[in-house]
């Protein structure tokens, strides 16, 4: 046992010696002055110990044999109360303080990571996953080099907020939110049902992560988000059936305290009942082929499980066989520029910027700034989401094509402290250019079925054979017009189908960005990424439904 | 020397060459260690206040291989430390990752900054008194906590070795974790864990077969990669070339990973007594009240977690200190418990919550003629063979399931497995089929962990469509 996680603890004085990020050797014997004294933990964006604690993982690294080394440190906070109904159920701050190394020494990226914040830790944790990359009995078999990237020597940047939510307490967050379920209870409590549920989840976070390779980057960014749930269920009286609406002031994504304060919750509440009391009595669709219209949200859902994931090359190549599944764009060299879903209303691109986007950031994990390029035109595949591990691979269609042969800086993780993965940045799918709205769909629409406000997909592991399940609300669409609310349709379609299926676009008027993300990974890792997309008509659709009684 | 022996060889001596020092990985806090930081934290905490805190330490290891290859090896070691403060009538927690004096006193500081002056009321939150937890058997292997990267590798290399001519792709985790929790009644409760697991899918090389196997061990010496390959590979081989059949009601044979995943979403979603007595969960009887005393399942079968169990412990409580005993929550089909909070524990009169470990044994009644999953395929005139469902709520509310089978379905006929049968969808639920049971089979510890699971035949499982990717 060289350096010990065992002496450290025995010892308070090792504390101050080892150099704790943030630690403040003046905290002394009485606890209760100590603890009146204690300061919030320091911001790691300019902070020289921290430009000292990455070093020393790089430094140990490449002593050891590592031919790259990348080092993620990161310090976060994060606030969350839950109430439901009118009980508070929830408070908690969380801190995150970790970080992560990750080498190369032969094929096989080794990576380690740990809680514990020094220069001597990250010494041991780099030298560690030195270990784990040069014990790989295979590792020579496999050839692995990186793309080349700039170098970024001092980068910074921070999510764009309007109000720093950690200027208010705790308490202020509890009072807007008791508020929020004030407003649906009270709306509740005069309609005649066996119940109607406030449930709301509000979280801040922030984390402060700092990037560092063995080329010479050094990046620190903070990102701010806020999540996660407000929304009224309502419940017949015989409790059979239910129903679920969130107010539509109600947003998540990179926000500040902005997207709690000044928001017209009580003026939403009413609605958000009526609305989850409507689709608890609403019937049952007849199962049959439709046209179906979906709004942004709706789209959004099915673009990110069915085009966006299966753009991530990671699952193209096979790597996500075992855990997030493959991909039914592969191999490569046959779908590239080959593939077509037969649609040249289908456009989709990436880029590093969005307004309000929830997980964007300026550089990757891998300090690479994302792309903003196009990976479907006109119907035809011509590029996926990629790393600096994966992108070479691509180089052949890269040259041909004129293109890059760099990572279009799409690599994600859940945290510092897991190995870095191919994650999209923010997937677009283009609206049409016409401006055509929502209600000219519908207009146009003879026999028919509005899904709105969200749903999911369900995926085969290619994602080739997708069902999808209405989201929060449905309507008939009767020779032009809305028609009754429907409980939750379905729809089945092979992937390619349901794409090749879209004879109406929306124009940019009806294009929004809503909640995306991936799920892969082994130890899984769950990235949330928004993606923006557009309304849009699918034509003859397979549609069913599960029944509730 | 075999081959992948040398082939370990030269890398241990590539490593000395490098001249890496030997890192040590899977430390633990000793119950002492944990102590020493819990008490600081009592001390740091206001003495108006009642204080829980809870520490954990885990090291996790990880080989992950794609095509054949080693592609990532992890080492992750998460300390963290969580302050429950109780006061005012009011319930908050402060988590931290740092374990100095610094992190400590300001997650005591969140924690109690929370529960003064706040709006909105809480739940009632008691301390749990002193008592000792039973420490249970198996949960903890000296052989696993031994366990070196050299040794990991070798485990999983054995596994990879075996699937040549296949493509193969898998992880092997180790995980070896302490937590502590104590409070200032003067609680204290420890408890370590060796946890592991081996899972790894095969495709054929024309890519129209895969098969997959897996298995969790909580000791070290008992995973065999290589028969765990070997399963996989056979699946593989035998789910090649496989043809469609029309969507419909069969018999299904369920393998117990099959369905895991549906008891994990009732266990974690579903089993609570306030959201089943407003009408939030499956069990909510239609008209009022919940469905505990009535039958919920066959009446073979019981649900019961129990942290001494011998093929799936866990640790006897949960982070704050209640324990968990022995719970039937459902007896011989019958619906007897749900978790509830310390509201109800009061008004019941009893001293803690009835909390709940989403750990779970699926237990044949005494006397049931258990089958193995071969006679359960004798004995079938026609049916499906499913190794493993992918599984997503189709409906949150009435816990039903979508998905679609993977890596290994066959059609059974006539008493046999007959041919490969290309993937389906699947709506349905544990809550139908497990009502519809014709065998019941041995129990055993499911890939993922934390379920101890009988292989089944049921009738009219409900096949929706035909999806027909490997």
């Amino acid at each position: 046992m060289t350096w010990s996680r065992r002496d450290f603890l025995r010892t308070g004085s090792a504390f101050a010696a080892a150099g704790i990020v943030g630690f403040d050797a003046a905290l002394l014997a009485d606890p209760y002055e100590a603890a009146r004294r204690y300061r919030p933990f320091r911001p790691l964006l300019q902070d020289p110990d921290v430009r000292a604690i990455a070093g020393a993982a790089l430094d140990a690294a490449k002593a050891a044999g590592a031919r790259y080394a990348d080092v993620r440190i990161a310090s976060g906070t994060t606030r969350t109360t839950i109430v439901v109904d009118r009980q508070v159920s929830t408070q908690a701050i969380e801190g995150q303080l970790n970080f992560g190394v990750r080498v190369l020494v032969d094929g096989a990226w080794g990576f380690a990571s740990s809680t514990i914040v020094t220069e001597e830790e990250a010494a041991r944790v780099a030298q560690l996953a030195v270990r784990q990359s040069s014990l790989n009995p295979w590792g020579k078999t496999r050839t692995l080099e990186l793309a080349p990237a700039p170098v970024v020597p001092d980068g910074q940047w921070e999510t764009p907020i309007d109000l720093d939510p950690w200027n208010y307490t705790i308490q202020d967050q509890l009072e807007l939110q008791l508020e929020a379920n004030e407003a649906i209870m009270q709306v509740g409590e005069t309609k005649a049902l066996a119940g109607v549920r406030a449930y709301s989840w509000f979280e801040f976070a922030k984390a402060d992560v700092v990037f560092a390779s063995s080329e010479g980057s050094y990046i620190a960014q903070r990102f701010h988000n806020f999540g996660n749930i407000y929304a009224a269920d309502a419940i017949s009286e015989d409790r059979m059936l239910f129903g679920s609406s969130s107010p539509e002031s109600f947003k998540t994504g990179g926000y500040g305290w902005e997207a709690i304060d000044g928001v017209p919750f009580a003026a939403d509440a009413e609605q958000a009942v009526d609305d989850a009391i409507m689709m608890m009595n609403a019937k049952e669709p007849d199962v049959g082929r439709y046209d179906l219209v979906l709004d942004s949200s709706a789209v959004s859902a099915a673009f990110n499980t069915t085009i966006v994931q299966a753009l991530e090359f990671d699952r193209v190549l096979g790597y996500e066989m075992h855990a997030g599944g493959t991909s039914y764009l592969a191999p490569p060299e046959e779908v590239l520029g080959q593939f077509s879903f037969n649609n040249p209303k289908l456009n989709v691109r990436a880029t590093g910027s969005a307004p309000r986007a929830g997980g964007m950031y300026k550089w990757d994990v891998e300090g690479v700034a994302p792309a903003d390029y196009q990976l479907i035109r006109e119907g035809v595949l011509v590029d996926y989401f990629t790393t600096r591990e994966f992108a070479p691979q691509l180089e052949w269609w890269y040259r041909r094509n004129g293109m890059p042969v760099e990572s279009r800086g799409t690599a994600g993780s859940q945290a510092s402290a897991l190995i870095q993965v191919v994650a999209p940045s923010i997937a677009i799918m283009d609206p049409g250019e016409e401006d055509v709205t929502v209600e000219e769909m519908i207009a146009e629409t003879e026999d028919g079925i509005y899904i709105h406000r969200g749903g999911f997909a369900s995926v085969d592991p290619p994602m080739l054979n997708m069902q999808f399940t209405g989201g929060d609300m449905a309507h008939e669409i009767r020779d032009g017009r809305l028609g009754e609310p429907l409980n939750r349709p379905s729809f089945l379609s092979s992937t390619p189908d349901f794409w090749r299926s879209m004879d109406m676009i929306g124009g940019a008027g009806s294009f929004a960005y809503s909640g995306g993300g991936t799920f892969k990974g082994d130890p899984f890792q769950q990235i949330g990424r928004t993606v923006g997309a557009p309304a849009a008509r699918f034509r003859e659709v397979n549609v069913f439904t599960y029944g509730r009684r | 020397m075999s081959k992948r022996t040398s082939r370990i060889e030269s890398a241990r001596t590539d490593a000395a060459r490098a001249s890496v020092p030997g890192a040590n990985t899977g430390e633990i806090l000793t119950k002492d260690e944990a102590e020493a930081i819990a008490r600081k934290v009592l001390e740091f905490a206001d003495p108006a206040a009642d204080t829980v805190v809870n520490v954990q330490l885990s090291n996790a290891q990880n080989t992950r291989f794609s095509r054949n290859e080693i592609t990532t090896q992890l080492d992750a070691s998460l300390g963290q430390v969580t302050v429950t403060s109780m006061m005012n009538g009011k319930t908050a927690n402060g988590v931290t990752q740092r374990f100095d004096d610094d992190g400590l006193m300001e997650a005591v500081r969140w924690a109690e900054d929370a529960t003064k002056d706040g709006p909105g009321e809480h739940g009632t939150s008691r301390l749990v008194q002193p008592r000792d937890y039973p420490v249970p058997p198996g949960l903890w292997s000296e052989a696993s906590r031994a366990v070196d990267i050299e040794e990991r590798i070798e485990r999983a290399v054995s596994a990879i070795e075996r699937t040549d001519g296949f493509v193969s792709a898998g992880t092997l985790d180790l995980t070896v974790a302490s937590m502590l929790v104590a409070n200032s009644a003067g609680l204290v409760g420890y408890c370590r864990s060796t946890n592991g697991s081996l899972s790894l899918s095969a495709r054929t090389s024309d890519n129209t077969g895969s098969g997959w196997a897996g298995k969790a061990i909580y000791d070290f010496d008992d995973l065999d990669g290589s028969a765990i390959a070997n399963r996989a590979t056979d699946k593989a081989e035998r789910s090649r070339g496989p043809q469609a059949i029309e969507p419909a009601r069969y018999t299904v044979i369920l393998e117990p990973d099959a369905y895991a995943q549906m008891i994990f979403f009732m266990m974690q979603y579903h089993m609570d007594l306030a959201s089943a007595q407003s009408g939030f969960n499956v069990w909510a009887a239609p008209g009022g009240g919940t469905k505990i005393g009535q039958q919920v399942f066959d009446d073979r079968l019981s649900f019961v977690s129990d942290p001494m169990d011998a093929a799936g412990p866990f640790c006897p409580f949960n982070p704050v200190g209640v324990p968990f005993n022995r719970t039937y929550w459902v007896q011989d089909g019958i619906l007897r418990n749900l978790s509830y909070g310390d509201d109800t524990a009061v008004e019941r009169g009893e001293d803690y919550p009835l909390a709940n470990p989403v750990a779970v044994r699926l237990q044949p009644k005494e006397g049931t003629q258990l089958a193995t999953l071969d006679e359960m395929i004798a004995t079938c005139e026609r049916g499906i063979y499913v190794t493993r469902l992918t599984t997503l709520f189709a409906d949150f509310r009435l816990l039903v399931f979508t998905g679609v089978t993977r890596d290994g379905t066959w059609l059974v006929e006539r008493g046999r497995i007959t041919r490969p049968i290309a993937n389906m969808r699947y709506v349905d639920s544990h809550m139908y089929f497990l009502n519809n049971l014709e065998m019941i089979g041995e129990p055993v510890l499911t890939a993922g962990g934390s379920f101890v699971l009988p292989p089944v035949r049921s009738r009219d499982f409900n096949f929706t469509a035909i999806a027909d990717a490997v």
